[in-house]
């Protein structure tokens, strides 16, 4: 039944737009008592600027390899603020009515472990999801930005809930803050945060998710970022608890285990970097069969239309088939294929030939 | 009380206080100390997971979950049934990263065989040869076993039989058609063996002008109209460096040749003509008239064919005012235009539009 396959995804589109409308409605309705509670207009659009840094510089970090949109990241943003905190909220309700707030199990073991894996559910189900295909799969660098933007949503939201800041800076914390300006010290520890956390154990599902078939030492990645991420996170956690007393022998190996919280974001920085360069070059040399790659020339003669309207939509078709033209390369890449398949490269030529791309062809 | 009541049934009802009253109802319902309640944020965190599905392009069509590239890719099996074939295979032999200007820029591939001695001519270029690892860049060529088509499928390896009609392969029993200059070779020292059928075997000592890398025109039977060739097919020099394919002139022009598929390439020449290059190794000359004189792999003149008045081809017309067709050695035929663009249609229906730039082509759909 050709028609029936045809409009599914037609219809999955609509589901998928009528949920984003829902997610922002919900935002819409529920903005002016959440910035009443989170301090006030100054404080919640501060986080908002400093998360929003991190993600244009992952977005430009990522430009070559990403494959993902502004759509899915919006989706990911509100995902984390709504759905992750509030499932956090809701596991979390029954432990800490029963041992307290101050709880040291909940406050050290069992919120950072479920907190920091519900934030990775999202990427999990994005990267299972996407493993079904052969034909065109997600870079790491797409893992790591929705992953990053789930955790600045869920960032957000516990802010506001607490009415505070980041309490970090772009000059606070050199030489990462520039890039990362929610960083913030915490005693004599370097606070990553939800984000550096999650980013980093979205790296290693990704590479042992993606390429773990292929390379065994990838198996490692994830066990050991989520490891690295929930140390952290509980060794914060531990010194919120203590307060400025006595660290104690926990802590202290702690801070001697993270350098002083440093082993996150130096793990995390030296992984986008070379996860930015592999997939860079993977995209370079792995589109030989298939037809040229989007370039700024593409893009600037494709807003040269009639009307905005139909710019926009040649934009939008153009970079739909970059993503696509991406995706295949990557499948190739993760599957140990020598090239794409007959099916995957008429699918990208289709959208070449709609997108009216009008330099290179087949290379 | 009853008025209180309808007082505030009204307040429910009237349209300033519905978004008041729905904010009300996200904000607090289940909500403990704030923010947003667990049920109405998931339920939103659900639907913008489902926003989110809808953003993912390749992954998102691959699995079916909302794809991103929408119909486009997500059928994209049943799209790829209603579609032309796919483009050719790759043509980046050098392995190096293709540059990033958005026009394909192609290097050749090694040229075809030109064996002047009369040998065997080597196979084909392993398809399979210059991919270094798994890690990089796929293999440039898909391999026999590839399920991608394959472009040039019924172009038989050199190795085969050869597609020449007239004349015996360069290394196979020679016939005896009576008084007839039957071959010549070049020997390695330079000097040239003619073989007849009415006499005997003759060596040439090598001159000063005879490189032992070259070897005299040897006419073959059934190929009276080829022009006289010194070097190689039609007096051309084809040669390879670095990946490079170039023509020479017999005046001593040089053209670099562009890359038309594994193994094959073409090259618009000063005077008009058009040669192209077979992945079995044979050449075929277009001529600015559209007649056609095709070589095998030894540079030996194999047959010719006059111009196809019909497409628009006619003797004494150097300057092209319009499209002529020519066909090749594999079965395929080019288009001239007036331009100086040139059309390859290869047997496999497959066609190439080739600039006159001679360095940028793209397929035909």
């Amino acid at each position: 039944m050709p028609s029936r396959k045809l409009f599914l995804p037609s219809g999955l589109q609509l589901l998928s737009w009528v949920g984003l409308a829902i997610a922002l409605a919900t935002l819409a309705y529920t903005a002016p008592k959440l910035i009443e509670e989170g301090g006030g207009a100054g404080v919640v659009f501060g986080n908002l600027a400093q998360y929003s840094w991190t993600i244009a510089l992952l977005l430009v970090a990522f430009t070559w390899t990403r494959t993902i949109g502004v759509r899915a990241l919006i989706g990911a943003a509100l995902g984390g603020f709504f759905g992750v905190s509030s499932l956090a909220v809701l596991i979390g309700k029954p432990f800490v009515e029963r041992l307290g707030a101050q709880s040291v199990f909940v406050m050290t073991v069992f919120a950072p472990v479920t907190e920091e894996l519900l934030k990775l559910l999202p990427v999990a189900l994005f990267l299972l999801l996407a493993m079904r295909s052969r034909q065109f799969r997600p870079s790491i660098a797409d893992a790591v930005l929705f992953g990053t933007t789930v955790a600045c949503g869920m960032s957000m939201y516990e802010n506001i809930l607490y009415a505070r800041g980041t309490d970090g800076g772009w000059l606070a914390n050199l030489p990462f803050s520039p890039a990362l300006p929610f960083l913030h010290m915490q005693g004599s520890m370097l606070v990553g945060g939800h984000v550096v956390y999650t980013a980093l154990a979205s790296l290693g599902l990704a590479v042992t998710i993606l390429y773990g078939a292929r390379v065994p030492l990838a198996r490692y990645a994830f066990p050991v970022t989520l490891a690295v991420a929930i140390f952290e996170h509980m060794t914060v956690d531990r010194l919120v608890l203590i307060g400025s007393d006595e660290l104690g022998w926990f802590a202290r190996l702690s801070l001697l285990i993270t350098l002083g919280g440093y082993l996150s974001t130096l793990l995390l920085v030296a992984g986008i970097a070379a996860v930015a360069v592999f997939e860079t070059r993977l995209m370079r040399r792995g589109g030989a069969a298939l037809p040229a790659s989007l370039t700024m020339r593409d893009i600037i003669a494709g807003l040269r239309q009639s009307s905005r309207w139909a710019s926009a939509l040649q934009l939008q078709k153009r970079l739909r088939y970059e993503s696509l033209r991406r995706s295949s390369i990557l499948a190739v890449a993760q599957t140990a294929q020598s090239a794409p398949d007959a099916s995957a490269m008429a699918s990208v030529q289709r959208l070449y030939r709609s997108a009216q791309m009008t330099s290179g062809a087949a290379a | 009380m009853i008025v209180d009541y309808m007082s505030a049934i009204a307040t429910v009802f009237s349209m300033s206080e519905l978004s008041a009253l729905a904010r009300w109802c996200a904000t607090c319902a289940g909500s403990a100390g704030g923010g947003v309640g667990p049920v109405v944020g998931i339920g939103a965190g659900v639907a913008a997971g489902l926003g989110a599905a809808g953003g993912m392009a390749g992954a998102g069509a691959g699995a079916g979950a909302g794809a991103g590239a929408g119909a486009g890719a997500g059928a994209g099996t049943d799209a790829a049934s209603l579609l032309p074939p796919p483009p050719p295979p790759p043509l980046n032999l050098g392995g190096g990263s293709p540059p990033d200007d958005g026009m394909v820029h192609l290097p050749p591939p090694p040229p075809p065989p030109l064996d002047l001695t009369g040998g065997t001519p080597p196979s084909s270029a392993d398809p399979g040869a210059g991919n270094p690892s798994a890690d990089g860049p796929p293999p440039a060529t898909p391999a026999p076993d590839s399920p991608m088509p394959q472009r040039v499928g019924d172009t038989p390896p050199a190795n085969g039989p050869q597609p020449l009609s007239d004349i015996p392969p360069a290394s196979g029993p020679q016939p005896v058609y009576g008084n007839q200059q039957l071959g010549m070779s070049a020997n390695p020292d330079g000097s040239i063996t003619t073989t007849d059928s009415d006499g005997p075997t003759t060596t040439t000592p090598p001159t000063a002008d005879s490189p032992s890398d070259a070897a005299p025109e040897a006419p073959a039977a059934g190929a009276p109209s080829a022009p006289p060739s010194a070097t190689g097919p039609g007096g051309l020099t084809i040669t390879q460096s670095n990946g490079t394919t170039t023509v020479t002139t017999p005046d001593g022009t040089t053209v670099p040749a562009t890359s038309t598929g594994p193994d094959t390439y073409g090259a618009q020449l000063p005077d008009g003509s058009f040669v192209t290059g077979n992945a079995d190794g044979t050449t075929t000359i277009a001529a600015p008239d559209g007649s056609t004189t095709n070589y095998n792999a030894a540079g030996q003149a194999t047959g010719s064919a006059p111009p196809d008045l019909a497409a628009g081809g006619g003797v004494d017309a150097p300057p092209l005012h319009h499209s002529v067709t020519t066909p090749t050695e594999d079965g395929g035929f080019t288009i001239s235009h007036p331009d100086g663009t040139v059309d390859i249609h290869h047997p496999d229906g497959t066609a190439i539009h080739v600039e006159a730039d001679g360095s940028t082509w793209h397929p035909i759909p």
